[in-house]
């Protein structure tokens, strides 16, 4: 996982208001994920967004409550205590089955070298871990220990619905559609794997700092 | 009478939308899951007190032309935001006013700009992730509201059918939008006109000497995001994040809707001109209350 690449790490976070009632989080060193699961013990109440180099800590106003909101600085001190804690690794395992027969799995193969049958092979060698949750319902952003994924970048061309179930790949990282929506990544396969279901507790199947690995489905 | 027994409305016509929303279900933003709520959430919270149901109950949302008939008894119910109702057989009734509509009698709700928020006393409303709220991205929560459809109501109790009251419009919202600025860019001017609406955004398209300055970044490592949001596209214009849109997104920010003005959302029509103005961050900022006129009876 290398979230800072192209960047150098920085030294010291930076904490900027975001509207009223919220903080971001910038200038991160690695392990955001778990800081961002650090940070939503600290403050119980705040809504903590893991972004992929930043985190969103909100205090929401609810009523009857008035949950106070820290000051950048007082924030940048919870943060360097927060570091100075042994990081609990946490973070489930799932293991999700795929079908290789992506739209664009010939033309990833053709970016990489490669043929179709080693960019599966090499999708499920990967150590994936979701770096962040978003973009739609259940949507999660997964990183790789595999640098070779950044040579694919996203489609120039988005398409207007990706099927539900897509397994796609862009810029290093792998995310798959809970539901049918616009995307621009490149689809290497499909999963029957229900990534969101509002009926079951948390609702996304994929929560920050999880780990994933993808196994070829026999069916 | 029992508060249990239940009545219908059936949805007889409608043109534009109708969609349940009550405060939202704001405890699932990191698995992805929008907050949603009112666009206009000081409009919603009015009619939810003038017909004396608790805060955390739903409203009918409605852009547009809503006509519902009660079938069984009598109901009691208030619309607010810029909306006209009618009752049959009666001429105009008022806005901002609990009144009570006759069984059988066919109430009509109008929207002359924005979204328009009609409670009925007792309404039921499916939840789901802890919310009766409908989220247009996704999907999630009950479908919208389509003619033929019944909603359930509670037969309301004695006294709610003694609830008569009246709140005064919020001030007519002309002044700048206060907007805490960054953090990743600057307001591309002050002057905007509105040429998009929904629950997802709203998208306005920048007037006068307003452009991007060279250099602005296109997109950004995607980031956590929240209601208010503005996001700066690469041609210039200016997306506001409504209650709908995704937890994260990868466009710079220019900047957060201060929080007491985020109730303006709702009353905004494609084609406004309006202003942004820079304001510090203030966690006080609590959005306005509207005033009583006439209190409770």
């Amino acid at each position: 996982m290398n979230p800072a690449r192209g960047k150098p790490v920085a030294e010291q976070p930076g904490v900027v208001p975001f509207g009223d009632r919220a903080l971001l989080v910038t200038e991160l060193p690695p392990g955001i994920p778990e800081l961002a699961r650090a940070l939503g013990r600290h403050y119980p109440g705040a809504l903590v967004v893991a972004g992929l180099d930043s985190i969103l800590v909100e205090f929401p106003l609810a009523l009857g409550t008035s949950l106070e909101i820290p000051t950048p600085a007082e924030l940048l001190d919870v943060l360097h205590g927060l570091a100075g804690e042994p990081a609990p690794r946490g973070g489930a395992e799932h293991c999700i089955e795929v079908r290789y027969d992506g739209a664009d799995l010939i033309a990833v193969a053709a970016m990489l070298g490669c043929s179709a049958a080693e960019v599966a092979s090499r999708h499920q060698r990967g150590l994936w871990t979701v770096a962040a949750v978003g973009f739609a319902p259940g949507f999660a952003y997964l990183n790789c220990d595999d640098d070779i994924w950044h040579e694919v970048p996203r489609r120039a061309d988005p398409r207007r619905s990706v099927p539900a179930g897509s397994v796609a790949v862009a810029a290093g990282r792998c995310g798959v559609y809970p539901s049918a929506t616009p995307g621009g990544w490149q689809l290497l396969g499909s999963t029957d794997a229900v990534l969101f279901d509002p009926g079951a507790q948390p609702p996304a199947l994929l929560a920050v700092g999880d780990r994933v690995r993808f196994r070829e489905s026999l069916q | 009478m029992t508060w249990g027994d239940s009545i219908m409305v059936r949805v007889e016509q409608l043109a534009g939308s109708a969609l349940l929303q009550d405060r939202g279900r704001v405890s699932l933003v990191a698995s992805g899951v929008p907050r949603s709520g009112p666009m206009d959430p000081v409009a919603h919270a009015t009619a939810l007190r003038l017909v004396a149901s608790e805060v955390h109950a739903a409203t009918i949302e409605v852009v547009g032309r809503l006509r519902l008939r009660p079938v069984g008894d009598a109901l009691v119910l208030a619309a607010t935001g810029a909306v006209a109702i009618a009752i049959e057989g009666i001429s105009a009734a008022p806005s901002w006013t609990a009144i009570q509509c006759p069984a059988g009698t066919a109430v009509q709700v109008h929207t002359h700009r924005g979204f328009g928020y009609l409670a009925i006393a007792g309404l039921r409303a499916d939840r789901v992730l802890g919310s009766a709220a409908t989220c247009v991205l996704g999907g999630i929560g009950p479908a919208p509201l389509a003619v033929g459809q019944h909603l359930a109501v509670r037969e309301p109790g004695p006294a709610v059918r003694a609830v008569v009251g009246s709140f005064a419009h919020p001030p007519a919202p002309t002044g700048p939008l206060g907007v805490v600025v960054g953090p990743h860019v600057g307001l591309p001017g002050s002057r905007f006109r509105v040429s998009r609406i929904d629950r997802i955004g709203v998208r306005l398209e920048p007037l006068g000497a307003g452009s991007p300055g060279p250099g602005r970044v296109a997109t950004l490592p995607s980031l956590g995001v929240l209601p208010g949001t503005i996001q700066a596209l690469p041609n210039g214009a200016l997306v506001i994040l409504g209650p709908d849109a995704g937890t994260m997104g990868g466009y710079p920010v220019a900047g957060v809707l201060a929080q007491r003005d985020l109730w303006r959302l709702g009353n905004l029509e494609v084609g406004d001109e309006l202003r942004l103005a820079p304001v510090p961050p203030d966690p006080q900022r609590l959005q306005p209350r509207p005033t009583v006129v006439r209190p409770l009876v």
